[in-house]
């Protein structure tokens, strides 16, 4: 497919998600709005759509940026265990009582997930996906571990992160859409401009540093605003794995593999995915019910990764 | 070009010391030694992925003083084993060797037809679209080559290029690189294992053994007696029609 048709397509298919993202949900509202409904609407829906949106885009961008820094094209905010460990310093700042210092306790602890799988990847300047699965899944189930743990000592206070860490939009908030919003914006910024050299960054160190790339500053800006978006989505909406590792690959699988035109469509597609995955969760249960969104990408996700392990593995990469 | 005097540099306790060598312009230089005696530690460090002690010139200024844009430009380095952990097409792995010359902040008609002049060199062409990582082992190795040569480099640093690519491709790639370097007064150093390419197309020869450089000097300086103890093999040379055979068993 042409890129500019699959752009005006995505388009549309944004602008569909967003009017069927605000029209139905939990309360049929009467239109045209008044009152009460004209309230919900903007008070909790409005918010909510564009949450979802912001957090698809947030989580497919972070995918792509633990792509370039792990040099393969399984990592995101789950595989590499960020998310886990974000959720986890965000459930320590509860734990303590420090709900104020929830995000930067997330960043943190996501960061710190990030470097030991970083680390226990690399060998010689070379990235083996493999390693990186299995640090990112000791990460993963270290985290998920503390997390329960910290749960059982404190039955009430942070019984509610429970749900909550299963990802969902329930708490959405004007605040947090312009938080988040800000994040995304300063991520985009900072890295379009060097969407070339991302590029460099899928070979081995001594290619890219020989193509006059400072991989190490690189890398590490990456790191650290993959570490930002996915604490910042992790803390307003949970865990909602695997977002980052599907919106990238349906774009490779549709033949965009430059850093400058994944990123363009990662941003469309992830926004039109959680918009609709969210929708789905809200009206998928009668009687006003809501699931889990995470539960729905998690499912989808899951075999998505079956698929691409059992398809895709000779053609899409090298797992040595 | 390249001008080195008390070069010495290392990988862990393994030391690789260079007393004297200067090499210059338009000729093909082949590095020779057994396994492990520093002929890629050399090479990586002339290519500033190692740090080094002594005096390193490049094109007549001096290495520590160039900053990364000026020696990528100068130089392009093809390490003896690449990795792409993304999937690019060909044609993009080859244009990503455009990179330190880039003056804007995307690549122009002028490196794509350069990707083209080179893919076409390396009967790549035909394979231009496809997915880096659905080549034979033996493409792979001629992309990455190409890669390199689309640089435009003054000076070629290449560590065993030739793995894994055919018989036909080895001749018609090493012709290339001969044609290049003499049209663009270009210098290359190469590593490689076969003794009759090197005495083919090579004009100088490099040996190695244990950390040391045994021997430096014009091929039609060489003897097989040289040759048979660097090397740890018999060699024989069989003059015919104007052409050296070698020959080498254990």
């Amino acid at each position: 497919m042409r890129e500019g048709s699959l752009f005006i397509l995505l388009m549309v298919l944004l602008l569909l998600s967003l009017a069927l993202g605000l029209r139905f949900g939990a309360v049929e509202l009467a239109w045209p709005l008044k009152g009460v409904a004209r309230e919900i609407f903007w008070e909790v829906r409005v918010p909510r759509v564009l949450l979802a949106a912001l957090v698809g885009v947030s989580l497919s961008v972070s995918g792509l940026f633990f792509q370039y820094v792990m040099q393969n094209p399984l990592a995101d905010a789950f595989t590499t265990g960020a998310a886990a460990s974000s959720a986890l310093g965000a459930v320590l700042a509860l734990f303590v009582g420090a709900a104020a210092l929830m995000l930067p306790a997330a960043l943190l602890a996501a960061l710190l997930g990030l470097l030991v799988v970083f680390r226990v990847a690399s060998i010689r300047g070379r990235l083996l996906p493999v390693s990186m699965i299995l640090a990112g899944i000791v990460v993963s189930t270290f985290s998920s571990a503390a997390i329960s743990f910290l749960k059982f000592l404190s039955e009430d206070a942070v019984a509610s992160i429970v749900f909550w860490l299963m990802g969902g939009f329930q708490n959405a908030s004007w605040e947090k859409v312009a938080i988040l919003e800000g994040v995304v914006l300063v991520s985009l910024l900072l890295i379009w401009p060097r969407s070339l050299a991302l590029d460099l960054m899928a070979f081995d160190d001594e290619t890219a540093r020989t193509s006059g790339l400072n991989i190490d500053r690189l890398r590490k800006e990456l790191l650290f605003l993959g570490a930002l978006l996915t604490a910042v989505s992790v803390s307003f909406a949970g865990i909602i794995g695997f977002v980052g590792l599907i919106v990238p690959h349906v774009l490779r699988l549709l033949g965009l593999y430059q850093a400058k035109k994944l990123l363009v469509f990662s941003c469309l597609l992830g926004a039109v995915f959680m918009i609709n995955t969210d929708l789905l969760s809200r009206v998928v249960l009668a009687g006003g019910e809501e699931l889990p969104v995470g539960v729905f990408t998690s499912l989808l996700g899951g075999v998505f990764f079956l698929y691409l392990l059992l398809k895709r593995k000779r053609e899409l990469y090298v797992l040595d | 070009m390249i001008k080195l005097e008390s070069f010495e540099t290392s990988a862990g306790d393994f030391r690789v010391k260079v007393p004297e060598l200067c090499l210059g312009a338009g000729s093909l230089t082949a590095i020779l030694g057994p396994n492990g005696s520093g002929k890629s530690t050399f090479l990586t460090a002339l290519a500033g992925l190692r740090s080094y002690k002594g005096a390193y010139f490049l094109c007549g200024r001096d290495f520590s003083e160039l900053n990364e844009k000026e020696r990528y430009g100068l130089i392009a380095y093809l390490p003896q084993e690449s990795r792409l952990g993304l999937p690019f097409e060909v044609g993009y792995v080859v244009l990503t060797g455009r990179f330190p010359r880039l003056k804007q902040g995307s690549y122009r008609q002028e490196d794509q037809a350069l990707v083209d002049f080179w893919l076409r060199e390396f009967e790549l062409l035909p394979l231009k679209k496809r997915l880096f990582s659905s080549l034979s082992g033996g493409e792979k190795q001629r992309t990455l080559f190409a890669r390199a040569m689309v640089r435009g480099a003054r000076v070629l640093l290449l560590d065993e290029p030739l793995n894994g690519v055919d018989l036909k491709h080895q001749h018609a790639i090493l012709r290339s690189i001969r044609a290049y370097l003499q049209k663009e007064k270009a210098l290359c150093l190469m590593v490689l294992h076969d003794l009759a390419m090197a005495l083919k197309y090579a004009d100088y020869l490099l040996l190695f053994k244990e950390g040391r450089l045994s021997f430096k000097g014009p091929v039609a300086e060489i003897d097989e007696k040289i040759l048979s103890q660097v090397l740890e093999v018999r060699v024989k040379f069989f003059k015919k029609q104007g052409n050296v055979l070698v020959s080498t068993e254990i």
